[in-house]
């Protein structure tokens, strides 16, 4: 079963966002984006401080009983650093709500300078589309190889360190099909967009 | 002297066998047991048929060449990392115009439980000697032939058959496991490697030889009292009383099994 979808992150992807104002953010993790939760409600933060700085920073989601929590769960960044959300292998999907004084973001709606990172796991060919609009799409060819062949298969361990960027821009993705091998990441950066998932179409159908 | 003398030669003898492995049915039996480092829980049944008698005065009908055709079916589940080792996708960089270089961090695979099912059809052919055995239960004189010791089985080559197709039944089940790839031929040989020629052996064997071992064909039965129908009128049919019955290979100008009856009126 696929799990190429943004609005569910799991252990094999990553959600990131800039944040380019200094202030303080606030944010929950939900295993289902439900938008109508109390304001306070948003445990972890991020402060932004006024330099500005470009550097990644991590956070790492993990289930603590039975609440998500964020490690760390106070942040604090400089102007333009990227925060980037990834989980452990025991996570269950889950996504990242958070708000500011200059507005709210939602990793299961991808906006302008977010980051949605999918390692495929299996080969096939995977379309992707928006699951909100379908105003944007495109294909993930992922291809096998054989293991046994260990001539192929060092070529596949060096090929897993090397990712592939789908930059999406409103309702174009470029390039808007992209071919990888089984265990590659496919990197799709949203450089401007209203709000849109990257979901495997046959979810949506399903 | 016995009221009634019966006997055959080795070619009734082969018919009798015969017609007691077809009434013998298939024998079918289940359980759990090791197959290598694991546990699988199974099934089988068995068939007999053919084999030629020879007859050995004083108690002993050997059977050459019987064939057992069986079907053996297991599934064994086992968690995959107890298997193969962990596997980490790589850090993976790319520059990301608008934000620059972004990395994720080191992806460790969890590795799911598998249950594999595997199931083999085969016959393989042995020798044993039989001994008559004859009882009287439940007012039924029975007078079988009971396998006198353990033949051996030859079933080097099913192992070797179902080692192949557990190889198939795994990569079958993997290949659909998410980033199994890289390893997945690994994951396959350390499977077949974990269990072995010696491992299906040790679990074939205990499936099968009960099936043998155990084994008794009814070659007579008789209720102990039948009715006699007069050849004419005005007899009265008379109940006949089988008082004894004993049966063993007689050597005589030939081998011959001879069945000894009593009877009383």
């Amino acid at each position: 079963m696929s799990t190429l979808d943004s609005r569910s992150l799991t252990y094999v992807n990553t959600f990131g966002r800039r944040f380019g104002e200094p202030g303080q953010v606030r944010y929950r993790l939900v295993t289902a984006p439900v938008t109508c939760q109390p304001a306070h409600d948003l445990p972890f933060t991020i402060e932004v401080a006024r330099e500005e700085g470009g550097e990644q920073q991590d956070v790492t989601v993990h289930l603590k009983g039975d609440a998500l929590v964020a490690e760390p769960p106070q942040l604090s960044i400089a102007a333009g650093d990227l925060v980037l959300w990834h989980s452990l292998a025991s996570t269950p999907g889950y996504a990242v709500q958070g708000e500011s004084e200059k507005g709210q973001f939602d990793s299961s709606s991808l906006t302008s300078e977010t980051l949605y990172t999918h390692a495929f796991g299996v080969p096939g060919a995977y379309e992707w589309t928006d699951a909100v609009n379908r105003s944007v799409s495109g294909v993930v060819n992922v291809g096998s190889l054989d293991s046994g062949d260990p001539k192929q298969c060092r070529e596949w361990m060096e090929a897993l360190a090397r990712g592939t960027l789908v930059v999406i821009e409103g309702d174009r993705a470029d390039p808007s099909e992209v071919s990888v091998l089984a265990g590659q990441t496919v990197f799709f950066a949203v450089s401007a967009a209203e709000g849109i998932t990257i979901t495997d179409a046959r979810l949506i159908e399903a | 002297m016995p009221d009634v003398i019966a006997a055959i030669d080795e070619g009734g003898a082969n018919d009798l066998v015969q017609d007691a492995e077809a009434a013998l049915g298939t024998l079918s039996d289940s359980g759990s047991g090791s197959l290598g480092p694991f546990t699988a829980s199974w099934s089988a049944s068995a068939t007999f048929s053919g084999g030629s008698a020879d007859l050995i005065a004083p108690n002993t009908i050997r059977l050459a060449d019987v064939r057992m055709d069986y079907t053996v079916s297991f599934t064994f589940s086992f968690d995959l990392s107890s298997i193969i080792p962990d596997f980490c996708l790589p850090q993976v960089c790319v520059n990301v115009p608008f934000i620059g270089r972004v990395c994720t961090p080191r992806i460790c695979i969890d590795w799911p439980t598998v249950t594999i099912p595997v199931s083999h059809s085969s016959f393989v052919k042995f020798t044993a000697d039989f001994n008559p055995s004859v009882t009287l239960v439940g007012g039924v004189w029975k007078v079988d032939l009971v396998i006198a010791g353990v033949p051996s089985l030859q079933l080097g080559p099913a192992a070797a058959a179902i080692i192949v197709a557990i190889g198939a039944a795994a990569a079958l089940v993997l290949l659909p496991i998410p980033f199994i790839g890289p390893v997945l031929a690994i994951a396959v040989a350390a499977i077949t490697a974990a269990i072995g020629v010696a491992g299906v052996l040790g679990l074939l064997g205990p499936i099968l030889s009960p099936f043998v071992t155990g084994l008794r064909f009814t070659v007579y039965e008789q209720p102990q009292v039948f009715e006699i129908l007069p050849a004419a009128p005005p007899d009265a049919a008379v109940n006949v009383t089988l008082t004894a019955i004993t049966a063993a290979v007689v050597s005589t100008d030939e081998d011959e099994l001879v069945l000894n009856v009593d009877f009383s009126p």
